[in-house]
């Protein structure tokens, strides 16, 4: 099996460059995954830089860009992958090394969606009551493992990075801005109510195309777009 | 300004000073920083990867405590199925701490914003979970608070979340590779390196709080991340500390069969079952009252026993079946989404539809950095005394306190970081404020040299060009092997000796072998160099604790004294790596509040 | 930057209105023209859009279509134009929508 990865190191580099690899099919099972196949090119070139932790899709470490489509390679099976394999970092951030980019803006955008529950200050006797359905609302916002998948396969994201927050951002905005038990959510939809944070989304749908944990960031901007339409003009 | 000990080609070096360095980003560090930034102080939080990818975020199931939400419960019953699932070694005072704290410390993770899953009356669901009874050992209990199955994810990020809301510091991909101590002797700062670009830097502070969680990646299988390599373990043996009770590894029953992902508890808690090769739910014979929900200790036991006497499923009969299928699917859908999820993506079925094939894989470090019950890392003087060492603290699962003893219950974990993270940085904070004027004379004074030369030497050590034809991942994989084979589920006499002798070969080959890589930028050769340097650093520490507890109890199983010995062994281990010597400690059975719990025999 | 002329939730809102009405409008015109053979040439199709009944709605449809057109070049102005150039774009198509205003005023009052 043949891989085309792409690599960068910033100390003799210029730019990027392609480098094939190639995997004896006896090496690999049937139920391979694509991060298995990376460890194992490490094998034959230890300076091959990727990130990667828990291995089964809950960290949100190694997304990457294979065949044009942004994945977690722990939880891409190489059954599905056409050979060669193209691996290219996530597009639309800084490169560091390799199949490493530099995640600092996307953090940026993550941390300006005030993705923190404000609630009403109760003892600690007490916890906030929610009831199954309330809590339901959260389902398919909360799970989200910051991968950036979603955010650097957005054109919108790609033509404003440093304005647009991106979809992982407004996701967890939405997520707030649902819960029943936030009393910000006024404040919360004046301060997304921008055209250059929040409207620049397009539903160009490329971002619940990419989420590997199969979350629909676009349907929850959408309904954060709904949101802020229906809040009162300040 | 720090004064720099005569080193040659020594790294440029930039300083930071902080009130209070947390070193590891997990639920344990990120409870802990939250309190110290909220409380004013300068917090810095060191972690090698995002925050939000520590392996906190992989916990299923949930975290105890005795809300009675769905049954009436009280923290007592908790305290005392703590005691008995840590096999009488877990130290009664801070067993009875943590479960006393536990109620309230969840409903404060509730007020962050954790999406707890919800009963209908709306209040925090609870499920079964192993090892867990009302009053005293009668029923099965519901005390395990769940947000689905991906409690952890979801503590892990409101944590952050909070952490982003008031405003900690971070040194997010910045690997710590010692401690600092001053010219007095004491905890004077840290040593770490930007993954991004190489550079060292020195943070320096009088309170240092180790929160580095667990080492799992010592064993060949098993369920932890490819980051938990012991990295404070390791920090804390080059200091000449001790670890504690490192004969405990939690096997976990049911990770997925050879690839090691954890299949969490969660699924027998609500209402899975694992069966043999004949079809039969043989726990009944090993636990005849709780069954699946058995001591994980006990279940794992009873899984490599079947497998071992014949009855293992699959061609090679090596694993056992975990079935769900009796369960409706809008159950597991809605209970089990992530388990779901796992099933499907690694084993290609859903487990509503076929079993899922599970054996045990290591999963939880039970020993530790051996603290008190206000995270205080504290260490025998000359006299065998146990002393507080200054300015350090440990808390989460590279910290011993102990509360998991010799087995870990399931959904202790997360209560154990967020209990004891909280109450260190409690302390923390009280000595700040003792010390607010000493503090300022502190920081950035001249009078203060931190001793660099072995670290130093550790940074030269790796940057030798000289070729080899050893490589680090052989050793590390080699390391995995022998730990798995020698010092696993069962272990004796033999197979441990044998396993010591490989290590001393390995450590051999660690001193011989050389990076082929010298770059700056995310250099992870570099990196692994130094995680292998924590790892066999662990297995030390494991194999010898182990050879000399000639005993049963809990996870540390052996074949050769498979019984429990109170009378020789009712004792906490204490290994130093200096000449791999051991000393031993007494178990706290003095609870405040509760009466003492006497051992006796443990039964599930 | 000249974003304040419309708010993200105003554009939002306005785009929606425009379209939701354009939807409706666009059939009932083009059903109306096959039905209507006295369309046929410019000057009695402008005499029977003006026609008293039809005047309200088709100006609202024209008013309409420039809105959404203006949100429309608007979002294209802040994704495409190179980021130090977007604020004299942004003026430069405010100039245009002013223009098209008047002009359109201009032709009405000698339509009518």
């Amino acid at each position: 099996m043949e891989f085309i990865i792409s690599r960068y190191n910033p100390e003799t580099d210029t730019a990027p460059h392609e480098r094939h690899y190639r995997l004896d099919e006896r090496e690999l099972g049937a139920d391979t995954m694509l991060l298995d196949a990376l460890l194992l090119i490490r094998e034959q070139d230890p300076t091959l830089a990727f990130r990667s932790s828990c291995q089964e899709g809950v960290c949100g470490s190694d997304g990457m860009n294979v065949n044009g489509q942004n994945r977690l390679s722990c939880i891409t099976p190489l059954s599905g992958l056409k050979s060669p394999i193209v691996i290219k970092p996530l597009p639309g951030l800084p490169i560091i090394k390799d199949l490493i980019v530099d995640m600092k803006l996307f953090y940026q955008h993550y941390a300006e969606a005030q993705p923190f529950l404000q609630a009403k200050s109760i003892s600690e006797a007490h916890e906030h009551l929610q009831t199954p359905a309330e809590r339901a609302q959260l389902d398919g916002l909360y799970e989200c493992v910051l991968c950036a998948c979603c955010t650097t396969s957005c054109p919108s994201f790609w033509w404003n990075p440093d304005q647009f927050l991106g979809p992982a951002a407004l996701m967890a905005a939405q997520r707030f801005v649902i819960d029943s038990r936030d009393i910000q959510k006024r404040d919360r939809l004046q301060t997304l109510d921008d055209p250059m944070k929040t409207f620049r989304c397009r539903h160009i749908q490329n971002c619940t195309a990419a989420c590997p944990k199969g979350l629909n960031p676009s349907r929850a901007i959408q309904a954060l777009k709904a949101a802020i339409a229906k809040t009162e003009s300040s | 300004m720090t004064h720099l000990h005569h080193a040659s080609h020594q790294p440029t070096l930039q300083y930071h000073v902080f009130d209070a360095v947390v070193l590891g980003g997990g639920g344990a560090g990120l409870r802990a920083a939250l309190a110290l930034t909220e409380a004013g102080h300068k917090t810095a939080v060191v972690s090698k990867v995002f925050p939000t990818r520590s392996h906190t975020v992989a916990a299923q199931g949930g975290i105890n405590a005795a809300l009675g939400n769905i049954t009436e419960d009280n923290w007592e019953w908790h305290m005392y199925d703590t005691i008995k699932g840590s096999d009488y070694l877990g130290d009664q005072d801070a067993i009875e701490f943590m479960c006393r704290e536990a109620s309230e410390i969840v409903r404060e993770l509730e007020h962050f914003g954790v999406p707890f899953s919800r009963l209908d009356n709306g209040k925090i669901y609870q499920r079964a979970f192993g090892g867990q009874n009302l009053n005293f050992g009668q029923e099965q209990a519901h005390r395990t608070c769940a947000a689905a199955d991906r409690t952890g994810h979801a503590i892990l990020h409101s944590l952050y979340q909070q952490n982003l809301r008031a405003g900690t510091r971070f040194f997010d991909e910045y690997y710590a590779l010692d401690l600092l101590k001053d010219q007095h002797g004491e905890m004077g700062g840290l040593m770490v390196m930007n993954i991004h670009d190489g550079r060292y830097h020195v943070l320096q502070s009088g309170h240092i709080l180790m929160a580095t969680g667990g080492a799992g990646q010592v064993f060949r299988n098993n369920t932890n991340a490819s980051i938990n390599t012991g990295d404070g373990l390791g920090m804390v043996l080059r200091a000449g500390l001790p670890l504690q009770d490192m004969e405990f590894w939690q096997f976990h029953p049911t990770g997925v069969a050879g690839k090691g992902m954890l299949i969490s508890e969660a699924v027998r808690g609500e209402g899975g079952v694992l069966k043999n090769s004949l079809g039969e739910d043989f726990m009944q014979r090993y636990a005849p009252h709780a069954k699946d929900l058995a001591s994980r200790d006990v279940v794992a036991r009873a899984i490599a026993i079947e497998v071992k006497e014949g009855r293992g499923c699959g061609p090679n009969k090596d694993y056992v079946l975990l079935d769900l299928t009796h369960l409706d699917d809008a159950t597991i859908k809605a209970r089990l989404p992530g388990i779901r999820d796992i099933s499907l993506t690694f084993l290609g079925v859903d487990p509503a539809v076929a079993p899922m094939p599970v054996f045990p894989t290591c999963h939880y470090m039970m020993g530790g950095i051996p603290t008190d019950l206000h995270g205080r890392v504290i260490s025998p003087d000359k006299n065998g005394a146990q002393q507080i060492v200054k300015g350090l603290y440990a808390v989460g699962e590279c910290a011993c306190v102990s509360v998991h003893g010799a087995n870990r219950l399931g959904g202790n974990s997360l209560l154990d970081i967020v209990v004891f993270g909280r109450e260190a940085a409690k302390t923390i904070s009280h000595a700040l404020h003792q010390n607010s004027s000493k503090k300022t004379q502190q920081a950035g004074s001249a009078d203060i040299e931190l001793n660099l030369d072995s670290v130093l030497q550790r940074i030269r050590r790796w940057q030798n060009p000289a070729p080899s034809t050893d490589t680090l991942l052989a050793i590390r994989k080699a390391l995995q092997h022998t730990m798995e084979t020698g010092c696993g589920v069962f272990r004796n006499q033999d197979s441990m000796q044998k396993a010591l002798q490989q290590l001393v070969q390995l450590q051999q080959r660690l001193e011989q072998v050389t990076l082929s890589d010298h770059s700056q930028a995310f250099n992870l050769e570099r990196l692994a160099a130094y995680e292998l340097e924590n790892l066999l650093a662990v297995a030390f520490a494991t194999v010898h604790s182990a050879l000399n507890r000639t005993e049963s109890r809990g996870a540390h199983s052996r074949v050769d004294y498979p019984e429990r010995d109170d009378s020789e062994w009712l004792k906490h281990t204490l290994y130093f790596n200096d000449g791999h010597r051991l000393d031993y400690k007494p178990v706290n059975l003095h609870p405040k509040h509760h009466a003492a719990f006497a051992p006796t025999e443990r039964t599930y | 930057m000249q974003l304040r002329t419309l708010s993200g939730k105003n554009a939002f809102r306005w785009q929606r209105i425009s379209a939701l009405y354009l939807l409706f409008y666009a059939p009932f015109l083009a059903l109306w023209m096959t039905l209507t053979p006295h369309a046929a040439t410019t000057e009695n199709l402008i005499a029977s859009l003006t026609t008293t009944w039809w005047l309200l709605p088709n100006l609202l449809a024209l008013l309409l279509v420039i809105t959404h057109a203006w949100v429309g070049l608007r979002d294209i102005t802040l994704d495409y134009t190179p980021r130090p150039r977007t604020p004299m774009w942004l003026e430069a198509l405010r100039w245009l929508l002013i223009a098209t205003v008047v002009d359109l005023a201009l032709l009405l009052y000698w339509i009518l």
